[in-house]
């Protein structure tokens, strides 16, 4: 089985544990090359919301980056760039470092572009324990430096909030709990 | 106040994960200002988690005195302990043994209770057994499996309380049971097991509503689905949904993973048990006790959450907004039962259409999801009747 599936079960599996909610109607932004996963959110019920032009062929609605991040529920890869986008209630999962060797995959894949996408569980990115179970302490393990800098409440057992200004409070998924 | 909970020290944990549940549970926010429930005791025997603990809170902010009460294997004791600390009534423990269960659901009873909302209707049976209906004004039932010995009842006259079909509303089943059981059940015993869905063959015992979502979500994740079935028309339909139909006991030996979604005991046998190749993997979705019989489990295939429905078992739950939704239903079902139950026959009764069709509209409101209006000439066309 190619590792792109194994990681997209993995990522799915990961946030619905995490967060208890429903894949079906949900807007989801897929940042980097996932196509596995991307099909099997679609699958699924969501609603996929890709930068790749040719993705509109397999069901995704194709949009900017900056448009995608901006109308998700869900962001899957998410980074600092789209700190300024997101909606208030938006849940991210950070970008990781690839965790896979190049060249696997379908044909479509892009070279130069870095590969980004959910971590493969469990790997926590920078090896700290998990947030303690109170308490407002900053920078959780595993939110990949999303919001290195801000401060980020604990809201419950893998999940940070982090509030980006008034009324828009957004949710860092801890994705190696 | 009534608590027999196992731990309050969890009471932490349980608020954070109720404040959770809350932030995507719109249409419960949105009638919890309409129900006027003052003065009223209402037993709650719902499968004990963040979601239905925020039922629990809507009922209280309502006027009503609370009581809950849980099976073991259904109870949180964090959620357990943070409702008693928010003032409702809680005997439920996760280490209780069946016949502590059993006094819990008794000691709730005889506490007078004017409306109890069921799951499984095992209470509401346990009270027509042991004479302790009291000033129970009526019912509302939860699931499929639980209805039906209900209406068994209700047909041999035996029934002497008024329920409301809380499962049979559309704005529950076309969405619990498909996409709430399906997703959970499927998700659940992935977690457990870590099986590769992709290339795995599934087997779906029973294409109603809950198989059918089990069916959908395991497809999703690359399974390759095979649906048995008893019922001509919902074989056919599976068939037509692009899934293999054959017998069960034919299925049995290609299967990685077995769902049961029958509803019905003795569906997953011994010879079906002894069918399965080493490595595979049997679980209920929904469920009755002795789905599968899982008494005597063959050496190399395993049934997941000792054959209880494997994602209250094992699992949070069903995904909180589609919980939004059936327990929306819940709380206008207790509502009407508080206002009309004293004029309502014995019977199973289905809910007023206009509640049902107002949970559906208020949570595409939520969504922001807009409808459109039949024109004068389409409202013309559909008068005439020709």
């Amino acid at each position: 089985m190619s590792d792109g599936h194994r990681r997209a079960q993995a990522a799915i599996q990961a946030i619905l544990r995490l967060t208890n909610l429903l894949m079906a109607g949900k807007r989801v932004a897929v940042i980097g090359d996932e196509p596995e996963l991307a099909a099997r959110l679609r699958a699924m019920g969501a609603q996929t919301l890709l930068a790749d032009p040719a993705a509109a062929l397999r069901g995704h609605r194709v949009l900017a980056e900056d448009e995608a991040v901006a109308l998700a529920d869900l962001v899957v890869g998410a980074t600092e760039a789209h700190l300024p986008f997101l909606r208030d209630g938006a849940i991210l999962i950070p970008a990781a470092p690839p965790a896979r060797p190049s060249g696997t995959g379908e044909p479509h894949e892009t070279d130069g572009e870095p590969p980004t996408g959910p971590p493969a569980r469990p790997s926590g990115t920078d090896g700290e324990p998990p947030a303690g179970p109170s308490g407002t302490g900053g920078g959780p393990s595993g939110t990949g430096g999303v919001f290195a800098g801000l401060p980020g409440v604990r809201v419950r057992d893998g999940i940070t909030g982090y509030r980006l200004g008034p009324g828009r409070e957004v949710f860092v998924l801890d994705m190696s709990c | 106040m009534l608590a027999d909970i196992r731990d309050a020290s969890l009471r932490t944990r349980g608020l954070e994960r109720i404040a959770w549940a809350r932030r995507s549970m719109p249409v419960l926010n949105a009638i919890a200002g309409e129900l006027d429930l003052t003065g009223r005791t209402v037993g709650l025997v719902l499968v004990l988690e963040p979601k239905t603990a925020n039922l629990a809170l809507t009922l209280r902010d309502a006027g009503a005195d609370v009581i809950v009460t849980c099976p073991a294997s259904e109870t949180a004791d964090d959620v357990a302990a943070a409702l008693v600390s928010e003032g409702v009534a809680v005997l439920a423990r996760s280490d209780a043994s069946p016949e502590r269960d059993r006094a819990f659901a008794l000691r709730m009873l005889r506490e007078g209770l004017d409306v109890l909302a069921d799951d499984g209707s095992r209470v509401v049976r346990l009270a027509h057994a042991e004479n302790l209906l009291g000033g129970l004004i009526g019912a509302a039932e939860e699931t499929t499996s639980g209805l039906r010995p209900l209406r068994v009842m209700a047909d041999r006259g035996e029934l002497r309380i008024p329920v409301l079909a809380v499962n049979d509303a559309r704005s529950k089943y076309l969405f619990d049971n498909v996409h709430g059981t399906g997703q959970s059940c499927v998700m659940a015993a992935l977690d457990l097991t870590g099986l590769q869905l992709a290339g795995a063959v599934c087997v779906v015992a029973g294409y109603g509503y809950v198989g059918q979502g089990v069916a959908r979500y395991a497809r999703a994740l690359g399974a390759r689905v095979v649906v048995t079935e008893v019922e001509p028309f919902a074989a056919l339909r599976a068939h037509h949904e692009g899934y293999e139909v054959r017998p069960l006991l034919d299925a049995c030996p290609d299967a990685d993973l077995v769902f049961s979604a029958t509803g019905v005991a003795h569906t997953v046998t011994r010879e079906h048990l002894r069918a399965m190749r080493p490595g595979a993997v049997v679980a209920v979705a929904g469920g009755v006790p002795d789905e599968v019989e899982a008494g005597d489990v063959p050496a190399g295939v395993t049934v997941l959450a000792e054959g209880e429905c494997v994602n209250c078992a094992a699992a949070e739950g069903n995904p909180i907004e589609i919980m939004d939704l059936s327990l929306a239903v819940q709380a206008l079902a207790v509502d009407h039962l508080v206002r009309r139950g004293s004029t309502m026959a014995p019977a199973v009764h289905l809910l007023p259409e206009e509640l049902d069709e107002r949970v559906a509209r208020l949570k595409l409101r939520a969504l922001g999801i807009g409808l459109d209006t039949p024109s004068a000439r389409q409202r013309e066309f559909l008068g005439r009747g020709l």
